[in-house]
């Protein structure tokens, strides 16, 4: 230890001897570290310098290196149609309405079923309301579309026995931005009710026990230790779905409406439009263009949020 | 803010690390693309000493079929690999994938630089766009050198057409060159009402049968359509798809005008989309026509009385094995011919990748499968008494205690086998002058000028990306007549505008003249 | 409250019954609202066709036939090894990404560890960027030689930024540096004092990246596209995901347009088959799924910590 420390001194490299020194007080962290960390490097980080392409006029014969750059020209696609602003805005929309209601009703579902008398309840409630989760967005959109389509639940039986109008769902756009987010999250709902109960499950029995000393009522006590323990988890989950603001659940977009071009005002998003561009030519460069200003985007607003978050309290920064 | 900045010097330091080992894996792999090139280069020389001692060691070719992946495969391999060894020295190693993954799979494949001697490349899974990437060989020589068979036995529009500059890039599969958008009726149903067909012209005319079809037959569909498929079988007799069915920058069909258009605004679309709107209204057209996914078991319940379908001769008797009764194939235009063009000619092709370690044996094989019969029957049915057995001279049917679920091979669809399909054994189901039909039926498809020109959408990617999602959210519901074509149009018209259309159907223009005045 | 203050300390630190009551009637509709759809792929699944095509979808078909489980049944042989496939997936899988998980989020959640920062970064910027599918494939199957390999099923999703930040977060608040320093003091070394206190004060967390870490791999299929080629390898989504494919391809207009696929190709059963794939490719883990919450997430269960 001594020894190194001579050896260090002597290096003039000042970020360098940090480093070292970093290296030898934390050397079961560092080589706890590790593994994962190599994985992650191969699986996520090599792969990455092939996002060049974007920027190449992409053929196999010169292959990712070689291949000439042709400068933006891969990204215009994305901006070519009279809908881009709705693209954009169906995007980003949805995203934010999925962030917020997935967040509210997440924690207080998870918050009324942790107060539930009976345990058992509790449990079978909550693997209940996991199942949809295992259902492929096809399958979905087949329930969906057997409430909905003409020879559907609603105008067979539903509008018929209340009076109502039959209505042809799949023609009209205005209903959609209330059936997506009803549908995402009947389906998705249960994550985040894990997520949070695990939360939840972690606190200190001990911190509740004092309230209850202190005379806490239940609404108090969720607002002074459950909803505080929970912020960091919040704050997490949020700034990842920040990330991927401009990125959608494909199927979702796609299958739910049953890829009907009348209801794309209200239904198409980034990736359905991408989607739909490049199926016929599976263009590399355009493909990988796409991706690039999806993560661009997303990246920006991550570190605007981030540096939010660490105004407001720096120990409730992600990194 | 001193942290971030921390952080973010660290950040730049790791991705500098990142860049010189990438630029390392860069080195060794143009390196190694270097040394490969030397070693294709190379390869043919040693190849022709094989070729003329004739003795050399079997080499294995790597191909890439579209069909199912089934149990047997590796029996039928061997059986096949028996022939090749006899016939031009080689064996086979077949790589079967299907609808499911074939066209990632492809992509995958050849963008991995995987060697892959023979590939099943059709038009319609971006073979221009794999062609313009350098993706696939020039043929021309090869097929000089080893392809005597292919020339002597397939029709001589088909080696015309899969070409990009005057030079040849893929061998199509031998089979129906073309195909007339028409109809399927079923036949009880023509013949309980005396519909008389014979004074059909245009669609048009069978709107009385569906009036009384409508009256007479509660619970029956008078017209089928799913997701507007009417609308693209229809079309097809005037036009040819430049790009995708989403994009209606089409060449018009004709034998002497080079014109290129945009489909929305052509009279026959007008008409044929009003009709479709008005059969909407009148209840002729199922009222989920928009959004159905499968008509099939709907088709096979009975419970549709006409449907439209692409006809080529024996249509309806193949349909009948599937439907389960009988039905009627009629034009949907009485004067209209067949009519070949390039999309006909290339919708399945075989390739060999750049990448090929034998491109020599590589077109052997694809000789092989034009000229021996025992070869093509093994690779479309299987094993003769194992998978199949004769019943005639060349019929065939089931295997005794062998039927189309616990049979090891089958399911292939042959078109997709690449060759001549014509050596192909019938089913016993199937019409024993098929071939022959067929033959007549190629000899009189007109085959467009243009054959031989493909649209090389490069120079417009950009738009027709665009127009794509355009032709998908606006084209589509004007196309399957759910809204009304003049107050929607003008939408759609502005849309593709935007998209830059008119720099499409320009390009495709420009480059037809020039194919035309070139081959002169 | 001065009622309840004379109650016990658990009782009055509970709900009142009204509430608990209205809460249960509303979670009870809502779960009918979950479960009902299956129940109705289920019984769509065993409708014969015809009946479907007369009534649609219903909950009492008026006439029920099997055959589209028998038509998946035909090589079962094929369907259980998928089955075995996947579920072996899902064990070897889970366990290691547990493992790795924990051991890239336990250094980054302690405060004394200096650069946690940049590693944090490190694994969130892999979420927002990625180098395109091609490149990572061919990094995979070219310069890591693994086409075909079983073991792809499992390495690409053994460490996402998802679960790494969450289990962070998990730990930076449930494991108070006090207790890290004092085991140290006790000369617990940082490895024993990450299996001796670390892991047994995480057990929620465990369990819940666990689930997710299960319901990734069980879901999966395209992995199995990407890299597998024997037919030996293919899990039961993919088996399903075939399937489905070769239908929508066959429907499509791309493939209409060709006209000329062989009728023998296009005999294939319609929704019935796809709502009996649903079922297959639910069925076994809804029924696994109550033992989860039994045993593998008995530190998750509600209550478990508190009661």
């Amino acid at each position: 230890m001594s020894n190194m420390n001579t050896v260090l001194e002597k290096k003039p490299i000042k970020f360098k001897s940090g480093f070292l020194k970093e290296l030898s007080t934390n050397k079961a962290l560092f080589l706890m570290i590790l593994p994962p960390f190599i994985l992650v490097f191969i699986n996520y980080y090599l792969p990455m310098f092939g996002a060049i392409i974007a920027f190449k006029n992409f053929n196999y014969e010169d292959g990712f290196l070689k291949s000439p750059w042709s400068g933006l020209q891969n990204f215009e696609f994305l901006f070519k149609t009279k809908d881009a602003w709705e693209i954009t805005r169906n995007t980003i929309g949805y995203n934010l309405a999925f962030i917020v209601l997935n967040l509210v009703i997440a924690v207080t579902v998870a918050l009324i079923l942790n107060e539930l008398r009976s345990k058992f309840l509790a449990k079978f409630f909550q693997s209940v309301i996991f199942l949809p989760y295992f259902l492929s967005w096809v399958v979905v959109a087949y329930l969906v579309y057997s409430v909905l389509s003409p020879n559907g639940l609603y105008n067979m039986s539903i509008a018929p026995m209340l009076n109502l109008m039959p209505i042809d769902w799949y023609t009209a756009p205005e209903y959609w931005p209330f059936i997506l987010p009803v549908v995402n999250i009947w389906k998705n709902i249960g994550y985040g009710i894990v997520l949070y109960l695990a939360g939840i499950t972690g606190i200190d029995p001990e911190y509740y026990e004092a309230a209850v000393l202190d005379g806490a009522n239940k609404i108090q006590q969720i607002k002074a230790i459950t909803i505080p323990f929970l912020v960091p988890l919040m704050i997490v989950t949020t700034l990842m779905a920040l990330g991927n603001i401009f990125r959608s659940d494909f199927g979702l977009f796609y299958q739910v409406p049953m890829q009907q071009g009348l209801l794309q005002p209200t239904t198409g998003v980034l990736d359905t439009y991408i989607y739909n561009a490049l199926i016929s030519s599976g263009d590399l460069g355009m493909s990988s263009a796409a991706g690039f200003y999806q993560s661009v985007v997303g990246f920006i607003l991550v570190l605007l949020a981030n540096w939010g978050v660490g105004k407001i309290s720096e120990e409730h920064k992600i990194f | 803010m001193s942290k971030m900045k921390r952080t973010g010097s660290l950040v730049l330091a790791v991705m500098l690390v990142f860049t010189l080992v990438l630029a390392g894996c860069g080195g060794s792999k143009q390196q190694a693309a270097s040394e490969e090139k030397k070693a294709e280069t190379a390869a043919p020389a040693a190849e022709k000493k094989a070729d003329t001692a004739d003795a050399g060691k079997a080499v294995e070719l790597n191909a890439y079929f579209l069909a199912p992946q089934v149990k047997d495969l590796p029996l039928v391999q061997e059986e096949i690999n028996k022939e090749l060894k006899a016939k031009i020295n080689a064996t086979v190693k077949l790589n079967y994938f299907f609808w499911d993954s074939y066209q990632d799979k492809q992509r995958l494949v050849i963008a991995s630089g995987e060697p892959i001697d023979v590939m099943f490349a059709p038009s319609w899974w971006g073979f221009s766009n794999y062609v313009a990437q350098k993706a696939f060989q020039p043929l021309d020589d090869l097929l000089a050198k080893h392809g005597k068979d292919i020339v002597a036995n397939i029709h001589p529009a088909y080696l015309k057409a899969p070409k990009f500059d005057g030079v040849l890039y893929g061998i199509p599969t031998a089979k129906d060159m073309t195909g007339v958008g028409g109809v399927l009726v079923n036949k009880a149903l023509a013949e309980k009402y005396n519909f008389d067909f014979s004074t059909v012209k245009t669609p048009k005319d069978f709107e009385p049968m569906f009036k009384v079809i409508k009256e007479k037959e509660p619970g029956v569909v008078p017209f089928l359509s799913t997701k507007g498929d009417q609308m693209v079988y229809f079309m097809q007799n005037f036009y040819e798809i430049l790009c995708s069915v989403e994009v209606p920058v089409s060449m018009r069909k004709s034998a002497d005008k080079v014109e290129v258009v945009n489909v929305y605004e052509q009279p026959e679309f007008i008409e044929a989309v009003k009709m479709s709107r008005e059969w909407y209204n009148k209840g002729y057209i199922n009222k989920d026509s928009a959004t159905i996914q499968d008509g099939m078991p709907i088709k096979k319940a009975q419970k549709a009385f006409m449907w439209a379908e692409q006809l080529k001769p024996g249509k309806a008797e193949e349909m009948e094995a599937q439907l389960g009764y009988k039905v009627l194939q009629f034009n949907a235009y009485a004067d209209v011919k067949p009519f070949a063009n390039t999309n006909d000619l290339t919708n399945s092709m075989l390739a060999i990748p750049r990448t090929a370690k034998n491109p020599d044996k590589a077109m052997a094989f694809i000789n092989e499968l034009f000229v021996n019969k025992k070869l093509k029957n093994l690779m479309s049915w299987g094993i003769e008494g194992k998978h199949y057995k004769k019943i005639g001279e060349n019929q065939i049917d089931f295997a005794d205690g062998v039927n189309a679920q616990n049979s090891g091979y089958t399911g292939m669809a042959q078109w997709s086998m690449g060759g001549n399909q014509f050596l192909d054994y019938l089913w016993a189901n199937e019409s024993p002058d098929k071939w022959k039909k067929m033959k007549e039926f190629n000899d009189s498809a007109v085959i467009s000028k243009t054959v031989g020109w493909i649209f090389n959408q490069d120079p417009v990617k950009t738009e027709v990306a665009a127009l794509n999602t355009v032709g998908k959210n606006l084209g589509e519901p004007l196309a399957r007549g759910v809204v009304d074509y003049d107050t929607h149009y003008p939408k759609v018209k502005a849309a593709l505008e935007k998209a830059g259309i008119k720099k499409v159907i320009d390009e495709a223009q420009k480059q037809a003249n020039d194919f035309i005045a070139k081959n002169k | 409250m001065t009622t309840k203050a004379l109650e016990s300390t658990f009782e009055s630190n509970s709900i009142s019954k009204t509430s608990n009551l209205i809460f249960n009637i509303l979670f009870s509709i809502y779960c009918i609202a979950c479960i009902a759809p299956l129940v109705l792929i289920f019984m769509v699944s065993i409708t014969s066709e015809i009946s479907l095509i007369e009534n649609g979808y219903s909950f009492f078909p008026s006439e029920i036939n099997f055959s589209t489980y028998k038509y998946l049944f035909y090589d079962p042989e094929k369907i259980l090894t998928a089955y075995g496939v996947t579920i072996a997936v899902c064990v070897i899988g889970t366990i290691l990404s547990v493992l790795l998980t924990m051991m890239y989020a336990y250094p980054i959640s302690r405060k004394s560890f200096k650069y946690r920062n940049f590693f944090a970064f490190f694994m969130f910027f892999t979420m927002l960027f990625q180098g395109g599918l091609v490149p990572w494939y061919i990094l995979y199957t070219k310069y890591l030689q693994m086409k075909d390999n079983p073991a792809m099923l499992v390495i690409p999703a053994l460490i996402t930024a998802f679960n790494v930040l969450i289990v962070r977060t998990f730990f930076s608040l449930n494991l108070p540096d006090s207790i890290l320093e004092s085991a140290k003091i006790d000369g617990a070394s940082e490895f024993a004092t990450f299996i001796k206190i670390v892991i047994p004060l995480s057990k929620p967390v465990i369990a819940t990246i666990g689930l997710f870490s299960v319901l990734a791999y069980w879901n999966d299929w395209y992995l199995c596209l990407l890299f597998i080629n024997s037919t030996k390898y293919y899990n039961i989504q993919f088996s399903m995901y075939q399937a489905l494919r070769s239908i929508e391809y066959l429907t499509s207009s791309q493939a209409a347009s060709m006209g000329n696929a062989s009728a023998e190709l296009m005999k294939i059963p319609g929704e019935t088959l796809r709502m009996a794939m649903a079922i297959l490719g639910v069925g076994p883990i809804v029924f696994a799924y109550p033992f989860f919450q039994k045993y593998f997430i008995k530190g998750l269960t509600i209550g478990a910590v508190k009661g």
